[in-house]
């Protein structure tokens, strides 16, 4: 093959290369979209004011 | 005319072309990871974090993902997408039952969705954002990368509403993009995201140790599928 037509052949294959579509993250990025922590909307009330809910008149 | 010499090179170039690419273009399956049965996964747990707290889980998660019709894909030399990765089931059952099972193996006790919730007990709910399978080609060789993303809401009648977010990776390298090594990935990302849920929510409720108190709920049924 002549020089010419061998190097588009190889520039349409980096370009191919080049053009694939990733999905999965690369780690960095995982880790950064990792939560370190919970976020508490809202807290429990303590068992102690259950029981006394559960035992009061309706 | 074009010369013949110049035709077997260009037909000797695409079959090389077409072998560099082995089997990328066809369709793989992938399925949730194998667990041992119930009873063990028990004994397991005897003495674990969970101490036999009660936990429902709302399963299936809800499914979220950006593409819902393939769990990843197959691709050639080129990077080119050429195939499609199926689950053989559906990632807002197979997160869920993936969490039930490392719960257990933690020593908590989890319960079907249809379990009848005590005041303290606690309740898991998930939204799956990714799991996706891809294979990613280095010099010489070849790592099949799983990413596995959900969204968990934990919360009681008490009152306690939280949520938290969790991204793994899981990894296979190997020479080829066999059915073997996407289900190898899938199978690390999937174990350890249960683990991180599962280890996130003991510390969470270190900070409550009340909640999921045994016998919180009406008896359900475990959350395990009878298959395991």
């Amino acid at each position: 093959m002549s020089p010419r037509p061998t190097a588009l052949a190889l520039f349409l294959l980096v370009a191919l290369a080049a053009c694939g579509r990733h999905v999965v993250l690369d780690p960095e990025t995982v880790d950064r979209v990792n939560d370190r922590a919970w976020t508490v909307r809202s807290e429990p009330r303590p068992t102690d004011v259950l029981a006394a809910d559960a035992g009061a008149p309706r | 005319m074009v010369e013949t010499g110049t035709v077997h090179r260009l037909l000797l170039v695409a079959v090389i072309t077409l072998l560099s690419t082995g089997c990328a273009f066809a369709n793989v399956d992938v399925h949730p990871p194998d667990a041992p049965p119930a009873a063990q996964l028990e004994a397991q747990g005897r003495g674990g974090p969970g101490r036999g707290r009660e936990v429902i889980v709302h399963a299936p998660f809800a499914d979220a993902r950006y593409e819902l019709t393939r769990c990843g894909m197959q691709k050639n030399g080129y990077n080119m997408d050429t195939a499609d990765v199926k689950c053989t089931e559906a990632p807002g059952r197979w997160v869920a039952d993936a969490l039930a099972v490392e719960l257990l193996r933690a020593g908590y006790k989890p319960l079907r969705a249809d379990a009848v919730p005590g005041p303290t007990t606690i309740v898991v709910s998930g939204t799956v954002h990714q799991l996706f399978l891809e294979p990613k080609h280095d010099f010489f060789t070849l790592t099949v990368e799983g990413d596995v993303s959900a969204r968990l809401v934990v919360s009681t009648a008490s009152g306690l509403l939280a949520e938290r977010g969790f991204y793994v990776k899981g990894t296979e390298t190997g020479i080829a993009s066999t059915e073997a090594a996407f289900q190898a990935s899938s199978d690390q990302a999937t174990r350890r995201i249960a683990r991180s849920m599962v280890a996130a929510l003991t510390q969470l409720l270190e900070r409550y140790p009340g909640l999921g108190a045994p016998s919180a709920s009406a008896p359900g049924s475990p959350a395990l599928r009878s298959d395991r």
